[in-house]
């Protein structure tokens, strides 16, 4: 079996420069554990809010070390980890968004989407989904800043409506209500693609 | 699915809850390596962060050292008593020194970073023949996040050569019809595909199908990091040409993860 180096390892003479200290060489306890329980959840919201996987890399490593450089200013009254997360990685989006709206190339294909999958018994099956995947994901891509930021907590990082009212600051029925108009106007977007496509 | 067509304001419960179930269905796959790189890129950014901390205080410190010290003696030589038993503290200096962290470069090639292995204070200058500090051993080094990873391969090349074959629609083989697919899928650490997806079309569906068909019996030796079989994505060509069938290595989009293929 060949070897490789894997993708974006720090050069080796970076690493010869860097000699941390020892009590250094690990996260602190209450980092790791975020990292461990959190990183998952990040990802998968700002995944879903942006077309590739490899933007949703990024601005996940981003919101970590943002945290990891602002640990010192963490509230543990004012918000529970996740929703502090959270709100850096809402911060991310939207700068990277507004970022792409000023260069004029807000809108990105989703064509590809490897990583985004559906899981179904059989093979032709997957391969529908995968398409129907696709299509729902557009759908969302064509909604609103409000609807896409709503959808993506609840369906991306996986969000009960009571955390996602903390998340927003808002209520909980003010979610649900919000939850429910998003998903009402992507039906119509999902159909309007859906008749574009035919 | 979701349906389509009618009335564009009308929603019902039963349109919400399958557009909210099929939402809830899909999955978010991340990149296997992805979440250990991100931890080795945060442990070195807190190592920089340690370290300016670290640094910022041994300066603020210093200064303040520097100053009682300065007061200290003026006031010394005004009590030319004092000024012995101050000038004794500097005469028998105690040597305070950090343990440190050594890397060693292997001879096989990859960095192994040492364990903290000096909890004493340092005498002597590390031995570079060694990498040791005072003939103490380094042996046992810890695992490192940055050792060399191994690529996913396929078990058996000519076994999946002939897959491929069989998958060929007979009648396009006799239309002298072929053409190239590109797949991507998730390689699992046991050496099972799952995910199989068309990246690149042929053009023609029976050959993006029996692609996809011939990637479900190919058979893989699995990836592997720090020594343990890993999952991950996998991306390759299968050419149908009519005479003989070819996997051939592709555009290395996932640079390292590649299946080499070809002869």
């Amino acid at each position: 079996m060949k070897s490789a180096p894997v993708r974006s390892q720090p050069r080796p003479e970076a690493l010869e420069r860097v000699q941390p200290h020892p009590a250094a060489q690990e996260l602190p306890p209450d980092f790791e554990a975020w990292f461990r329980d959190h990183r998952e959840p990040v990802y998968r919201y700002v995944r879903f809010r942006v077309a590739t996987r490899d933007v949703a890399e990024d601005l996940t490593s981003d919101v970590f070390m943002k945290a990891l450089r602002s640990l010192g200013s963490y509230d543990p009254r004012k918000s529970a980890p996740r929703t502090w997360l959270l709100r850096i990685a809402r911060n991310a989006v939207t700068d990277y968004l507004r970022t792409l709206q000023r260069r004029g190339r807000l809108h990105v294909s989703l064509d590809r989407v490897p990583d985004l999958v559906h899981r179904a018994p059989s093979q032709e099956e997957r391969m529908l989904r995968a398409e129907q995947v696709q299509r729902l994901l557009n759908a969302v891509a064509t909604l609103r800043a409000a609807d896409q930021e709503v959808l993506s907590l609840r369906y991306g990082a996986g969000l009960a409506n009571l955390e996602i009212a903390e998340t927003l600051k808002i209520s909980a029925n003010a979610v649900a209500v919000r939850v429910h108009r998003a998903l009402s106007r992507l039906r119509a977007a999902v159909a309007e693609t859906a008749g574009a496509e035919d | 699915m979701f349906r389509r067509g009618g009335s564009q304001e009308w929603f019902d419960e039963r349109d919400m809850r399958s557009l909210d179930r099929d939402l809830r269905q899909i999955v978010i796959e991340e990149r296997c390596s992805y979440g250990p790189e991100l931890r080795a890129q945060l442990i070195e950014e807190h190592a920089r962060l340690e370290g300016g901390r670290r640094s910022r205080s041994w300066s603020a410190s210093a200064v303040g050292i520097a100053a009682m010290l300065m007061l200290v003696l003026a006031g010394s030589l005004a009590f030319p008593g004092t000024r012995d038993a101050v000038l004794g503290v500097f005469q028998s200096p105690v040597v305070v020194e950090t343990a440190r962290s050594v890397i060693v470069r292997p001879r096989g090639g990859g960095l192994v970073e040492s364990a903290p292995s000096v909890t004493a204070p340092i005498s002597e200058p590390p031995n570079p023949a060694t990498g040791s500090v005072s003939g103490e051993p380094t042996e046992n080094p810890l695992p490192s996040p940055l050792l060399p990873g191994t690529v996913p391969e396929l078990l058996d090349r000519n076994e999946a050569r002939m897959i491929v074959a069989q998958e060929y629609p007979a009648l396009l083989q006799q239309k002298g019809i072929g053409g190239r697919v590109r797949i991507l899928m998730w390689v699992g650490p046991e050496g099972t595909t799952e995910f199989p997806q068309i990246e690149h079309t042929s053009g023609l569906r029976e050959l993006d199908l029996a692609a996809l068909r011939a990637t479900q019996a190919l058979r893989f030796v699995p990836a592997t990091r720090l020594g343990e079989a890993v999952g991950t994505w996998v991306s390759f060509s299968i050419r149908f040409q009519p005479g003989g069938t070819d996997l051939v290595q592709p555009d290395p989009e996932y640079a390292t993860f590649h299946i080499p293929l070809s002869n």
